[in-house]
């Protein structure tokens, strides 16, 4: 009896590290996955929460699967990132093992990305640069006024508007320079921008918007969709 | 081959080798015949009726041949496990094994409890060690629960059954007959018994693949077969282990001379002990084995 317990009081230490290392080498897998179908510039992190891990693999489910995506991986400007959360990711073991995985059902997706003001201001119209300020931030931009250039700057809100990032600006002046009244009360309504966040995959759709020091993060979700490689 | 430390005293069962093995290789088809007939007959409802008599029939056996002190609290413990285990994995819409680990744990203090607070508390190390080996094997049993809601699992489920069953049954029948090259002194298993249940398992796991169809091809059935029996056949030879020492002649009397005394327990529950452990051992392996195939 004593020595039965001794080898079940070991079977189930080696379960707890065979648990362990298996989620590491997961991981490992899915975000080399991830890399090669995404065509990432870098293995994004991984992290399959939840323990222990060999049942869920057992049951072909996983209950929260987080990845992290940074500039460097997504090919982005500085600060730009994407952490995505996956809930009820449904993976046969048997797939895995033969390799056959094509499409993975996932019950739920939440995720936030950040978009840096560099990467905000590269996608906008001239010269537009965009800095956060307070709770909003502040757009300086070069607009053309009765045939002059003026170099102007306006602390403005985001707010979304379906799949359009719309900035609202107020108290517009002269970044820089000298602007008379009137010709601002003009020109303000130039500094307004609208960016139509491109189509997002996996049937994720945005949910809000903060701005925030390192840029603009935008909440996403998506339920009961199915994640598929890329074609082609 | 004789494991035995010289100066060590062998254990003597006061159980004849035919009570040893034919109880327990006939309990085997009689567990086989409940876990793969019932399913069949009454579906989900009969695959957890199968499954509870085998779990409560363990708890009984295991409280009376392991000797566990506090025996109505050992009883009600094992069977509360027993019965939290079946409905972790059946009451959720989606159950996972996972869920096996709260009814462990909560399983774990109410065994620690119930071992403190009983009076007088003699050997409370062995009786706790042994009330949390039934809660894991109760718990391990409930595996079982997981499959079979798919035609593809259920018939991976009854070739893996008749698998184990074929191994528990060859193993016994052939060390009643040839308990040799003996692998202890006092236990009548033998490495010939050992290796003819595997092989038993293997053939067995190879006909019911090819006569309940599907996918599962002649080699895949035979690996997958005969890793289920030889769970089942080591885990059987664990359990003759605890049958001959539960059964054991005071310091080393000679059988003949406690012919009088006679087993102290009913060959039939320990025969329990001997089907329904390994059977519960192998569930997670056909768990295993069923989510990779």
């Amino acid at each position: 009896m004593k020595a039965l317990v001794v080898v079940v009081v070991l079977m189930l230490g080696l379960l707890v590290v065979a648990d362990r290392v298996a989620v590491g080498y997961a991981e490992g897998q899915v975000a080399a996955q991830i890399e090669q179908k995404g065509a990432l510039k870098g293995e994004p992190e991984v992290d399959i929460t939840g323990f222990p891990f060999l049942t869920q693999a057992l049951g072909g489910r996983y209950d929260d699967v987080r990845i992290s995506l940074t500039a460097a991986e997504l090919g982005q400007p500085e600060g730009t990132r994407a952490d995505v959360a996956l809930h009820g990711v449904q993976v046969p073991l048997s797939a895995v093992l033969s390799g056959s995985v094509q499409e993975v059902p996932v019950d739920r997706i939440d995720g936030t990305a950040t978009l840096s003001y560099a990467l905000l201001s590269a996608q906008l119209e001239g010269d537009t640069r965009l800095t956060p300020e307070g709770h909003g931030l502040r757009i300086t931009r070069t607009v053309e006024v009765l045939g002059q250039k003026l170099p102007l700057t306006a602390a403005g809100t985001v707010t979304l508007d379906g799949n359009d990032l719309v900035v609202d600006v107020h108290q517009a002046a002269g970044a820089g320079v000298d602007v008379p009244d009137w010709l601002l009360s003009r020109a303000a309504d130039l500094l307004d921008l609208r960016y139509t966040v491109p189509t997002l995959p996996f049937g994720l759709k945005l949910t809000g918007v903060t701005p925030a020091d390192d840029g603009v993060h935008l909440a996403l979700k998506a339920t009961d969709t199915v994640l598929k490689a890329a074609a082609g | 081959m004789s494991p035995t430390s010289p100066g060590a005293v062998a254990l003597r069962s006061a159980l004849p080798p035919r009570a040893h093995h034919l109880p327990a290789a006939g309990l085997a088809v009689v567990a086989v015949g409940l876990l793969v007939g019932l399913p069949e007959l009454l579906g989900d409802l009969g695959r957890l009726a199968a499954v509870l008599v085998l779990q409560l029939g363990l708890v009984l056996a295991w409280v009376l041949v392991t000797g566990i002190q506090g025996f109505a609290g050992s009883l009600t413990v094992g069977a509360a496990a027993a019965v939290a285990a079946d409905l972790a994995l059946v009451l959720p819409k989606r159950p996972d094994l996972g869920e096996l680990l709260v009814v462990f744990g909560l399983g774990f203090l109410a065994v620690v409890l119930q071992q403190m607070f009983r009076r007088p508390r003699a050997e409370l190390v062995a009786s706790l060690s042994g009330a949390v080996l039934l809660i894991c094997a109760v718990g391990a049993l409930a595996a079982l629960l997981l499959l079979g809601s798919e035609p593809r699992e259920a018939r991976w489920v009854a070739v893996a059954v008749l698998a184990a069953g074929a191994a528990l049954v060859a193993g016994h029948l052939v060390d009643l007959v040839l308990p040799r090259p003996q692998l202890a002194d006092g236990v009548p298993r033998g490495l010939a018994g050992l290796v003819v249940a595997v092989l038993a398992g293997a053939a067995v796991a190879v006909l019911g693949a090819a006569t309940a169809g599907g996918p599962l091809g002649a080699t895949t059935a035979a690996l997958c077969g005969a890793v289920v029996a030889a769970v089942a056949a080591f885990v059987a030879l664990a359990a003759s282990y605890i049958v001959v020492e539960a059964t054991a002649l005071p310091g080393g009397e000679e059988e003949e001379e406690a012919a009088d005394a006679g087993p102290e327990f009913s060959p039939w529950s320990l025969g329990v002990l001997q089907v329904v452990l390994p059977l519960a051992a192998c569930a997670p392996v056909v768990l295993a084995l069923g989510a990779a195939l």
